[in-house]
């Protein structure tokens, strides 16, 4: 549940940026990383950015979860504290 | 497995040898956890270093009586609890919100606070509970959803403040003094809202050798060697193995929104009982969200099934297998203790990826 996740920023609003995130486009918080900008990564827990990080440094981490989770991507889910990446686009609550 | 980890194995099997008794390292990160036996790193451990799993699972930590609190508030009318997902399954005294659920509660599993926040917007006419439950890297999202609420003027959102700090967990263990441990594979995702630093006390007050880490193999192995390099030469200093993501005064913005909306508070931690300063109240300005405060909800104790083991897991005396219902009555499929439940959870993660279950248990 601690885990957080490397995205990179696609469009920024305000409070909130939309970021890529394996694939997936989703809506988060950037309030705990002032300053932050367009196609810079971040690390995304529970919807906040949480940190800023270097482009090799993400992409490195990506290879990691990619090869670790292959095919497991419920697996990591549940590692990152029941996150469900698609609701949360588009719908922002798992209701179950 | 590449030229890297091979380099490092090989140095931590040479320093263990060397050290030449077991070796004790605690990780106190559920994260770490599940990386250290998903990634294989476990079984390239040499055979006298212990990796000890402490109290890092954020739901196996969370104190039944909070538990309890949040199923009394799911029982009373025209609440919706919003919850993380792993949290609904975690059996109370009597029960768990799952079960709560099955008999009509309105109980929702939510990724986020802003998103527990977006259901009080939704549903203007119910009551919407979030569980704010985690460690340091989950309480800022906590704190600056309660804000938000506060600065929109919403009134039919409140948390159940169950936020729990680790480095007092980590010295309430070394006080405790009965489970020895060599050193700390300190988590990165906490350190990275807490910073390197933080983990001065445990150092200089207590000795013990405090190293930063992140979760891929190479890093993890890594760290475990920057660990008993220090253990070998007898030194207790805070190292930083994980610099692209931790730094060492963490995030200032995040630990600013933690101090306007929390105050230091004592708090029940599952098995070890109240730890001083271990976690958070809501600051003056903020109480108006304290679920308990609002629903008037008195908090109990805890009442431990006596045969789950799970106080001895969280506090690295035993190892899963020890306990008699492991794999024996208690699975993830019907979990009696906390540790079970969870993902992160120690015992949970014994019994997806260890393969000796029924090795060895006790470790002392
Ligand atoms: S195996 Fe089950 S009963 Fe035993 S300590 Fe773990 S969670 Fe508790």
């Amino acid at each position: 549940m601690c885990l957080a996740i490397p995205a990179k920023v696609v469009t920024l609003e305000d409070r909130e940026a939309v970021v890529e995130l394996g694939g997936n486009r989703l809506c988060i918080n950037i309030v705990l990383t002032p300053g932050v900008k367009v196609n810079q990564w971040v690390l995304v827990h529970a919807g906040f950015a949480i940190a800023t990080i270097e482009e090799s440094d993400a992409l490195e981490t990506w290879a990691y979860l990619r090869a670790c989770y292959d095919g497991d991507m419920q697996g990591l889910e549940g590692e990152i504290g029941g996150r469900r990446m698609n609701a949360e686009v588009s719908e922002g609550v798992a209701a179950t | 497995m590449n030229a890297d980890l091979m380099t490092w194995r090989d140095e931590l099997a040479l320093r263990c040898e060397r050290i030449g008794r077991e070796v004790r390292i605690m990780e106190v990160c559920g994260t770490h956890t599940v990386a250290a036996f998903r990634s294989g790193i476990r079984s390239m451990l040499p055979d006298n270093l212990r990796l000890i799993s402490g109290p890092g699972c954020p739901v196996c930590v969370t104190a039944q009586r909070h538990i309890d609190a949040a199923i009394e508030l799911a029982t009373l009318p025209n609440v919706i609890v919003a919850t993380y997902g792993d949290m609904v399954r975690v059996p109370g005294q009597s029960g768990s919100l799952e079960r709560q659920r099955a008999n009509g509660a309105d109980v929702r599993v939510v990724t986020s606070a802003s998103r527990a926040l977006s259901l009080a917007r939704k549903y203007p006419d119910s009551e919407i509970v979030f569980l704010g439950v985690g460690f340091e890297t989950t309480a800022p999202a906590t704190a600056v959803t309660i804000m938000d609420a506060h600065r929109s003027g919403i009134r039919n959102f409140s948390v159940l403040i169950s936020h729990k700090l680790v480095i007092p967990a980590m010295s309430a263990l070394l006080s405790h003094g009965d489970v020895p441990i060599d050193g700390f594979l300190c988590p990165g995702h906490v350190s990275v809202i807490i910073g390197s630093e933080a983990y001065g006390p445990i150092a200089s007050r207590f000795g013990k050798p405090c190293v930063v880490g992140g979760f891929e193999p190479e890093q993890m192995l890594k760290a475990l060697v920057f660990l008993v390099r220090q253990i070998e030469r007898g030194e207790a200093r805070i190292e930083n193995v994980y610099p692209a993501v931790v730094s060492g005064s963490g995030n200032a913005a995040a630990m600013e929104i933690l101090q306007e909306v929390f105050v230091s508070a004592d708090t029940p931690w599952r098995s070890l009982g109240v730890i001083p300063s271990s976690g958070f109240e809501l600051a003056p300005a903020y109480r108006d969200f304290d679920a308990l405060r609002r629903f008037n909800i008195a908090v109990g104790d805890d009442v431990d099934n006596p045969a789950c083991r799970c106080g001895d897991v969280i506090l690295g005396r035993i190892e899963p297998p020890a306990c008699e219902l492991f794999d024996n009555g208690c699975t993830p499929l019907s979990p009696i203790g906390p540790c079970m439940v969870s993902s992160e959870g120690t015992c949970a993660a014994w019994h997806k990826y260890h393969k000796r279950a029924t090795a060895t248990g006790a470790l002392s």
